[in-house]
């Protein structure tokens, strides 16, 4: 627990110093004005003169928004392991007692709590749409799981910054898997079932209505994010000087 | 021939870091989609790619360019050399715009029969990425980092990206004029429908005043910021 402290306060150093946590902070909270605010005076104004009911669509929005801070929060994370692997604070951190798979889990936890607690306060403090509270957990840890798998996908194979940034751009392509699920009608949609976020898509839709459905989806996602997971973190590790 | 080699140089370091495979993909997903929207929406959405990912494609990548290079200390070793720092900047915006550009003409071809005025477009387009590189680098400049320079372009790219409300039709205001990005989705659209010359031509001032400004302001704030630091004066 105090190696753990000794970390978080080293952390909380760095965030102050920089403009880390005014990007998580202003992000989310950017979000939620979308949701609370923007998208509603949206809809009224679409229905009014285009005729066009955005509520159809509400939650594919809230579905797409939920998967923004882990990805936001995954670059972040990627972002700071790249940092500190070119100061060698990991090699460092590698030596004292919290090894190396400590400090890797300490960096991964605290974005994933993150992102499961930005999801929460999204979906649940929004007038637009929700699934079950009942049904929620899996897809909140689904989505928490993104996040560690962006910021290894950055940290994993990005050679510096300017790759982590090509990374990142790629790991963007995860936005579309909600609307591939969504608007594609024939079953090769189920190819978009490499991206991890399709499954939380498939939750998200399923959840309340088609039970059995929901179940699969959840299953079949999980393994897909821990098989993902795994592999990066292989990757990761095994990589490291 | 310096300023050659330098664009070369950046083009093969942009090659190298994955940047073209990365655009490839994602501009013919892109294309892919396009094509398969119904064709009232097609043209809506395809200038609405151009405008968030083409235009914001330099703003994207050289902050971690420039960082990159801060950090392993290749801009001490780069202006020992004759090279110039304008010529330094010239390159960097150069070469991302080559990119952009290149992804910009994939990215047009579901709507290429709707397109009435394709210079518009191209100049328009082009004029923007100029200036968002720009606009980049003069963060970039007094950036600790890559999360820092993040916090500070998402502020920013907000801020430049709210005459988007008026191309949605949810709120307009006069004021949106003043942002370059308003001359930009005015290009955009004058590409796909008839508009007024005037328009066309206050958007070309506006792009031109910018992008003088900018860099302008990138020049003195890398001048100040990041070259008196390198010990290379």
């Amino acid at each position: 627990m105090k190696k753990i402290m000794a970390l978080a306060l080293a952390d909380i150093k760095n965030i102050t110093r920089d403009s880390t946590l005014i990007l998580v902070l202003f992000g989310t909270v950017v979000l939620y004005i979308m949701v609370w605010f923007l998208i509603p005076l949206l809809s009224a104004l679409l229905l009014d003169k285009l005729v066009f009911n955005l509520a159809d669509y509400y939650l594919l929005i809230i579905c797409f928004f939920s998967l923004i801070p882990p990805l936001l929060f995954g670059m972040i994370t990627g972002f700071i392991i790249l940092e500190e692997r070119d100061e060698e604070i990991i090699t460092f951190i590698a030596v004292t007692p919290v090894r190396k798979t400590g400090y890797l889990a300490y960096k991964l936890s605290i974005s994933m709590a993150a992102a499961i607690t930005s999801f929460y306060v999204l979906a649940y403090t929004n007038s637009l749409a929700h699934i079950p509270l009942l049904y929620s957990f899996f897809p909140a840890i689904m989505i928490a799981m993104e996040t560690p798998i962006t910021a290894l996908l950055i940290a994993s194979f990005a050679e510096n910054k300017v790759e982590g940034m090509a990374f990142g751009k790629l790991a963007g392509i995860m936005f579309l898997a909600p609307f591939i699920y969504y608007f594609v009608p024939s079953h090769w949609k189920y190819l978009a079932g490499i991206l991890p976020p399709f499954w939380v898509t498939g939750t998200f839709f399923t959840a309340g209505s088609n039970i059995s459905l929901y179940w699969l989806y959840t299953v079949i996602g999980l393994l897909i994010h821990g098989l993902v997971l795994a592999v990066l973190l292989k990757i990761f590790i095994n990589s490291q000087r | 021939m310096r300023l050659l080699n330098a664009i070369h140089i950046d083009i093969t370091f942009q090659f190298r870091h994955g940047f073209y495979y990365v655009y490839l993909f994602i501009s013919v997903l892109y294309l892919l989609i396009l094509f398969n929207l119904q064709q009232g929406i097609r043209e809506t959405i395809t200038l609405l790619l151009l405008f968030i990912d083409t235009t914001m494609l330099g703003f994207f990548f050289i902050g971690a360019i420039v960082l990159l290079e801060k950090g392993q200390n290749i801009l001490q070793s780069l202006f020992v050399t004759p090279l110039r720092l304008s010529e330094y900047i010239i390159a960097k915006v150069i070469s991302l715009s080559i990119l952009a550009m290149a992804s910009a003409l994939i990215i047009v071809t579901p709507i290429h029969l709707s397109i009435i005025n394709f210079p518009v477009l191209l100049f328009g387009l082009w004029l923007s990425v100029i200036f968002f590189t720009l606009f980049g680098l003069i963060i970039a400049a007094r950036s600790q980092n890559v999360n820092d320079y993040f916090a500070k372009a998402l502020g920013l790219g907000l801020v430049a990206s709210l005459p988007l409300a008026q191309y949605l039709h949810i709120f307009s205001t006069p004021l949106f004029y003043v942002l370059p990005t308003r001359a930009t989705l005015i290009l955009l659209e004058a590409a796909v429908k008839p508009t007024g010359l005037l328009h066309i031509i206050y958007a070309f001032i506006c792009l031109l005043v910018w992008n003088s400004l900018a860099a302008f302001l990138a020049y003195r704030y890398f001048y100040r910021h990041v070259l008196v630091g390198t010990g290379a004066l």
